[in-house]
């Protein structure tokens, strides 16, 4: 007799390889990143005990909802817990709790899983939840041929590493190779032309209209101007330039100003509003690093030239890998880990204990248990003397600092470490920012209003109060009338609460490519895409400002973000200049 | 006594803020007075008598103590009760966050559930939330110095909050009779906060002084808080559970002293773990 | 274009010796004229008797860059309760001592403020200070760039190559768009990155180069003077903020005449004097060094800045990183660092000065007394190396400090008496007159940066004016001190490049102003080995390309170049 039944785990989502590759390659919309996402990865045995094999179909159930997919062994993930990469059918079951910092529970959702049977939930299934429209033939942009050019010392727009040692070989309009590209990058620059919005769309009945530029514009400018608390989101991957009007248009219509810092790193600039900065650009890694930590992230998919360039490499001091120990702290064994000299494994949801030990061991206070967080006590005071009779050490610090527990203490906790550390020796945090230019945005909104994210100008000055005034939380209330989303996919990444009241209210998404955003938007304005057809200025994840550079025009009638929110820019001017539509009487 | 019922002429789409809406702003005001009042429907500037529909006494009262503001459907009402000083005000139903910021004096009672900040930079004053209440009850916001937190008052939650609850507060009591979640007294630098039921993970961090009671289960509790003794009781103001309570001392990562008093019954791993050092004390 | 005509006013142009005189000066097209070459009937600006000045002249502030919006990072109580809302097309503004780009720029106008030099930009982020800089409206800026621990340069100090330390000097500022060398506690921040260099005096052996810092000073000092940069070496002392550290800044200042070649500006600068004016061995006998270093300034081609403490809460942020990690360990509170591969490091402390505080009213006595006794004004320079000493807000109560010894012996009142016991400031009768502050605010800074269409208002002259409503005639500046700080607090009438930007105190208009850099000459040769060595050492140094380095001049709002 199978034994069948229901077990209670604990869910972890996240980024994969794969999932990333897909979504620049085919889109989001394609077989193969359902493939990639549509999937939940268990242990052997915790399989076993529900009687299925690999590729069973199951039910996994939440507070939130429930969702049937595939499900696969997988070595890393230990019994009693769960993975599911980042995407729509994550989210329609995480845990959208923020513990009011603007971070759902995307690490952390308690999960029945059981067997089932009939059709997994299709992506058609989840965006007819949200009342989306699926375009029904999605373009690209017609590969021409050409004279061959080669560029040198190009910046990937993919990652916060912002490599900018990229060579690119491009003939005609195709990018025909991408050389010291990473898969993610490779994926993303060869496939630029892939899937894209070409001409602006205005939503009307059940379908798309294409509508000249103008007229989109106009209706964005409009419903923007009358929405009284519009949220303008994203921000992350596109130029300083756009940026910096996107704060001055949500200055001007008195809304919210995000960025998807809130869902990654908002934690890690939270923690620094508490508690300071320990930082270095990433050539003192290279240079002078010889213990190097990295807690709860794993570069192999997320930054996949990390090690190469920082870890591996020679500096002015350390001669290579061999004179570099990596510690990797997590709660399960990454592909990262397998290319550490250490995995310290710590219980899910307790690093800041562990962090806590820490500090007391440097400060060779009396740990009077035998373990903490899962860790033994002599491991612990073993890793703090490691730590102080190190020349240069580096906590490189991910999803599974800001995302779990304590959230931003951890992160705060983490800076007071390095901070006890510079007693000793020279010790740093660096967090490992994931969009190209999340860090340029952070700037940007510092610059001009003074807080990383989450800005509101209800009052016409800049206010930011954590849990209030962040997105995910504004659209899990319910509390804004209008979204200009740019450059970035809630649709995709927030929780199905946040995804439900955006898909009830008026939405603009300025975007290159169909993102599951754009299927439930009311105006869809085609942008070019940073990296090949616009440039600009973006801030790698040490905070070192770079020059992105564009080498093929955008598609015809096709204009960049700056471009494109200077005209929004003008129209809202106009329209509250002429009086307009009055604000609070909605659009039509 | 002089009673106002306020109610919004419509169910609100976006939050609405209005630091008038509070008793003492009322005393001495007649309706046509208080219809004025500038008030925020998102980022539109508007006056208190286009979102609302007051009733209330045709002549005005002198004395603030006497006022009594009741008011419906509030859940997407911001900053209610903001630097209140005097008088009641009563939300028949949930309200949204910020309640009770920089209060200074006066009843705040929420009827139904409070949202996240409640009470958050109090200076004084009485609030009550006869339902559940969100995160950082008490709280100093991200980046003040310990110790901008509560710094007098009481603010007394019947069912369950949220974490982070009197992060950096000073002085003041904070009771919560239901569950809690993590990171309770994070920060703290005085004043005494009451769990009557469970709390979550890492109670007391970096806490510097105060008292922190936890009538129910702890999820673990930091190496950096050393036991210190067993008591037979515990209480913040009058509430008071009579049973055996662990008292732990610490943050010590920040020399802390605050005392963190776990219920003994419903924590029997930490209490066997405390067992060998319980003997020695 | 715009014209325009002032009248009745009360002209302060020391430059080309006016001190007062009832004159009327002309504006046309961004540039001041012989009123004879306007067209009949221009639009007058009345002065009312009250000063018309040069638009005021910051020679060192800390207003863009890396460090600056860190500081705005990690200080968010700053930002609470000092808030302006946008309206009539300006922007919002926020904060006291980390104010955003636009109150930045908005405050410094309505002082009558016109130009504003950032003061230190580590090269590698040099291109997040011009972003700043190009998202402050009004003031015109530019920016000086660190060099003193820099590896390639130290490197070029080793070999004791003059002409190619020169090339590579000409070769940062032209790469990094900027307008000067900063040096900061130099060689500190290399030893730093070993964990050492907390407290380096100037015969400090560096690790591994061996050299000093003193060899950096004569190294850069010299390779300014043979290019002639319009602006000096920039020196923040070794030894700053340490007790007794006095003598390291008189052996600093004396070495700018060991390299002097009598240019038309000093040959060193040394800034936020105060700082590095202690004597004393210890925190509790602290104690004043500002008269020595007075005398030192007079002696010798040099000159100073204030850095005028200012009580209050404030932020500290300067590339002297291990002077950070001191001060931290005083505070316990909020500490922020950063190290920059191949070049400098930052450290960040908010810090609060109090009046009852030994310590804190000793340091507010040194930057005053320097201030009275350099008898020359055109050799000091008041600032409060915002926000390190305080807000550049406060420039108004430190004319009227230095102007008026009332004001000064109220002020004192409420000081620490002890240390007033052991200040020489409570005996100095000295009062500065409204001429001494003018040259000190706008023709001398003027010279000090090489820009001779600022700081006076001569024909040609770029038409930055700034409009008093205080007549010298009417008002006692030395009696009567409140009326000096509120007229100097809010400009009667701002003008920038010949546009009305501030009436009556208040932002009337919006423009954006220039950013300046200079691009010096040397000899083809040296540029071509200097760039020889950058390709080779360049990708070893950093982890960026040396093309993504550069910052080309589209990067600038309106870029200039200056000679």
């Amino acid at each position: 007799m199978i034994a069948k039944q229901t077990l209670s785990l604990l869910l972890n989502t996240g980024r994969t390889i794969k999932q990333g590759i897909s979504m620049e390659a085919e889109g989001k919309l394609s077989e193969a990143y359902a493939d990639a996402v549509a999937r939940i990865e268990l242990n052997e045995d915790d399989m076993k005990a529900l009687g299925i094999t690999d590729g069973s179909l199951v039910e996994v159930i939440s507070k939130e909802g429930s969702i049937k997919i595939r499900a696969f062994r997988s070595k890393e993930v230990k019994r009693g817990h769960a993975y599911v990469p980042m995407g729509p059918w994550a989210n329609m079951i995480v845990d959208p709790q923020t513990m009011s910092l603007g971070m759902p529970n995307y690490k952390y959702t308690i999960i029945n899983v059981r067997p089932s049977e009939g059709k997994p939930t299709s992506l058609i299934e989840i965006l007819a939840h949200y009342n989306a429209i699926i375009p029904t033939e999605i373009e690209d942009i017609e590969l021409r041929g050409g004279s061959q050019k080669v560029y040198e010392y190009m910046v990937c727009p993919f990652c916060g590493e912002l490599c900018d040692h990229l060579k690119l070989e491009v003939v005609g309009n195709e990018i025909k190779k991408v050389i010291g590209g990473c898969a993610n990058s490779v994926s993303k620059l060869r496939n630029y032309h892939k899937h894209r919005i070409l001409r602006p769309l205005i939503r009307e009945g059940g379908h798309f209209r294409e509508v000249s530029l103008e007229e989109a514009l106009r209706r964005a400018a409009r419903i923007l101007s009358s929405a009284k608390y519009p949220l303008l989101f994203g921000w992350s991957s596109t130029v300083n330039e756009a940026i910096r009007v996107g704060v001055e248009l949500a200055e001007i219509l008195r809304g919210v100003i995000d960025n998807t810092s809130v869902v990654c790193h908002g934690p890690t600039a939270l923690g620094a509003q508490d508690v300071g900065t320990a930082r270095s650009t990433l050539g003192i890694i290279r240079h002078k690093a010889d213990y190097i930590v990295i807690w709860g992230s794993n570069p192999s998919a997320s930054h996949q030239n990390h090690f190469s360039l920082w870890i591996f490499s020679r500096g002015k001091w350390i001669k290579g890998r061999k004179n570099r120990k990596v510690v990797v702290i997590d709660v399960r064994e990454t592909p990262a880990a397998r290319l550490a000299d250490e995995l310290v494994r710590v219980e899910p949801g307790k690093d800041y204990e562990l962090i806590t030990a820490l500090r007391m061991a440097v400060r060779d206070l009396d740990i009077e248990l035998p373990s903490v967080a899962g860790v033994p006590t002599e491991t612990i005071y073993r890793l703090a003397d490691e730590m102080k009779s190190a020349k240069y050490g580096v906590i490189f610090e991910g999803m599974g600092i800001t995302m779990t527990g304590a959230k931003h203490r951890n992160v705060e906790e983490l800076i007071k470490l390095a901070h006890d550390l510079n007693e000793w020796t020279r010790f740093v945090l660096i967090p490992m920012r994931g969009h190209y230019n999340v860090t340029g945005s952070d700037n940007v909104f510092l610059w001009t209003t003074g807080y990383p994210f989450g800005i509101d100008f209800s009052r016409g000055y800049p206010r930011m109060v954590p849990g209030v005034t962040t997105a995910p939380d504004l659209l899990m209330r319910g509390e804004v009338d209008a979204a200009l989303i740019i450059s970035s996919d809630p649709v995709a990444h927030f929780p199905k609460r946040a995804v439900e009241h955006l898909s009830k209210i008026p939405v603009i998404t300025i975007d290159p490519k169909w993102s599951l955003t754009a299927t439930i938007s009311d105006v869809i304005i085609p942008s070019g895409i940073v990296g090949v057809e616009c440039g600009g200025t973006a801030y790698r994840l040490d905070d070192v400002p770079l020059r992105i550079k564009s080498i093929l025009p955008p598609p015809p009638g096709v204009l960049c973000d700056d471009e494109i929110l200077r005209r929004l820019l003008e129209m809202v001017k106009e329209y509250r200049n002429e009086g307009g539509r009055k604000r609070g009487e909605g659009y039509s | 006594m002089v009673v106002y019922y306020v109610r919004p002429k419509e169910k609100f789409q976006v939050p609405v803020e209005c630091r008038y809406l509070r008793p003492d702003k009322f005393s001495g005001k007649s309706l046509e007075e208080i219809y004025e009042f500038i008030a925020y429907e998102g980022g539109v500037k508007r006056k208190l008598g286009d979102l609302f529909d007051i009733e209330g006494p045709s002549s005005p009262s002198l004395n603030p103590e006497d006022i009594e503001l009741r008011i419906k459907d509030a859940e997407k009402i911001r900053y209610l009760g903001y630097r209140m000083t005097s008088g009641t005000l009563i939300v028949e139903g949930d309200v949204g966050s910020l309640a009770g910021y920089r209060m200074r004096g006066g009843n705040l009672i929420i009827e139904g559930n409070a949202g996240s900040w409640l009470g958050a930079r109090m200076r004084g004053g009485n609030v009550e939330v006869k339902g559940s209440a969100g995160d950082f009850i008490g709280a100093a916001f991200v980046g003040d110095k310990p110790g901008y937190g509560m710094r007098k008052g009481k603010i007394l939650v019947r069912g369950d909050a949220g974490s982070n609850i009197g992060a950096g507060m000073k002085s003041g009591a904070i009771i919560v009779l239901g569950n809690a979640s993590h990171l309770i007294g994070a920060h703290m630098v005085g004043g005494s906060i009451f769990i009557g039921g469970n709390a979550g993970k890492f109670v007391g961090a970096r806490a510097q002084g105060g008292k922190i009671v936890i009538g129910g289960k702890v999820d673990g509790l930091l190496p950096s808080f050393y036991i210190d003794d067993v008591v037979n009781k515990a209480k913040v103001k009058e509430y008071k559970l009579e049973k055996e309570f662990l008292l732990f001392r610490g943050d010590s990562v920040v020399d802390g002293k605050a005392r963190l008093y776990i219920a003994r019954d419903a924590n029997p791993e930490i209490s066997s773990l405390k067992d060998l050092l319980v003997a020695e004390v | 274009m715009t014209e325009f005509l002032i009248k009745n006013g009360h002209v302060y142009d020391p430059a080309n010796g006016i001190f007062g005189d009832l004159m009327e000066i002309a504006v046309k097209d961004g540039i001041i004229v012989n009123p004879s070459e306007l067209s009949p009937n221009p639009k007058v600006i009345d002065a009312g008797g009250g000063i018309v000045a040069p638009g005021g002249i910051d020679i060192h502030s800390h207003i863009a860059g890396p460090k600056v919006n860190t500081g705005r990072l990690i200080k968010p109580e700053d930002h609470i309760g000092t808030c302006k809302p946008a309206s009539n097309g300006l922007r919002s503004q926020v904060g006291r001592s980390v104010p955003n780009v636009f109150k930045i720029g908005y405050g410094y106008a309505i002082m009558g403020y016109t130009t504003v030099a950032e003061a230190a930009s580590p090269p590698l982020e040099a291109r997040h200070t011009h972003e700043e800089m190009n998202d402050i409206p009004i003031i015109d800026k530019l920016t000086y760039i660190i060099a003193d621990s820099n590896w390639l340069l130290l490197d070029y100090l080793v070999d004791g190559r003059g002409d190619l330390i020169e090339a590579y000097v000409a070769w940062l500022l032209r790469a990094t768009k900027g307008y000067g060398i900063k040096i900061v506690d130099p060689g500190a921040d290399w030893a730093w990155l070993h964990g050492k260099g907390m407290g380096i005096d100037i015969d400090y052996e560096l690790p591994e180069y061996g050299i000093s810092p003193k060899d950096i000073l004569l190294g850069l000092g010299e390779a300014v003077e043979h290019l002639k940069l319009p602006h000096p070496i920039h020196v923040h002392c070794n030894r700053l903020g340490y007790p007794g550290n006095y003598e390291t800044t008189l052996k600093t200042i004396e070495l700018s005449n060991k390299y002097s070649k009598g240019l038309e500006r000093p040959a060193m600068h040394v800034t936020h004097t105060q700082f590095t004016g202690y004597k004393g061995d210890s925190w509790i006998t602290l104690g004043s060094g500002g008269e020595d270093i007075a005398k030192e300034v007079e002696r010798t081609d040099s000159s100073v800045d204030l850095g005028q403490l200012v009580f209050g809460p404030t932020i500290t942020m300067t590339a002297d990183a291990p002077f950070e990690f001191v001060l931290y360990h005083l505070e316990r509170g909020k500490w922020s660092f950063a190290d920059i591969e191949a070049e400098t490091s930052a450290g960040i402390v908010p810090y609060v000065y109090r009046k009852r505080n030994y310590v804190n009213t000793v340091q507010w006595c040194i930057g005053l007394e320097v201030a009275l006794l350099v008898r020359d004004p055109w050799k000091v320079y008041i600032t409060t190396d915002h926000p390190n000493a305080g807000p550049f807000t406060k420039y108004p109560e430190i004319m009227a400090l230095l102007m008026s010894k009332k004001m000064r012996e109220d002020f004192m009142k409420d000081l620490n008496q002890v240390a007033l016991g052991r200040a020489s400031l409570p005996s100095i009768s000295r009062e500065l007159s409204l001429e001494e502050i003018m040259i000190m605010m706008r023709a001398s800074p003027a010279r000090l940066l090489g820009m001779k269409f600022k700081g006076h208002l001569g024909e040609g002259a770029q038409a930055d004016i700034a409009i008093y409503d205080l007549n010298p005639e009417k008002v006692d500046v030395h009696h009567d001190y409140e009326e000096v700080i509120k007229a100097f607090s809010r400009a009667k009438y701002t003008l920038k490049d010949g546009e009305i930007v501030v009436k009556d105190g208040e932002i009337v208009r919006e423009l954006y102003g220039t950013t300046f850099y200079t691009d010096p000459k040397v000899p083809e040769d040296s540029i071509r080995e200097v760039e020889k060595g950058l390709k080779e050492k360049f990708p070893k140094y950093y982890s960026i390309s040396l093309s993504n380095y550069v910052i080309g001049e589209d990067e600038l709002r309106k870029g200039r170049v200056v000679s």
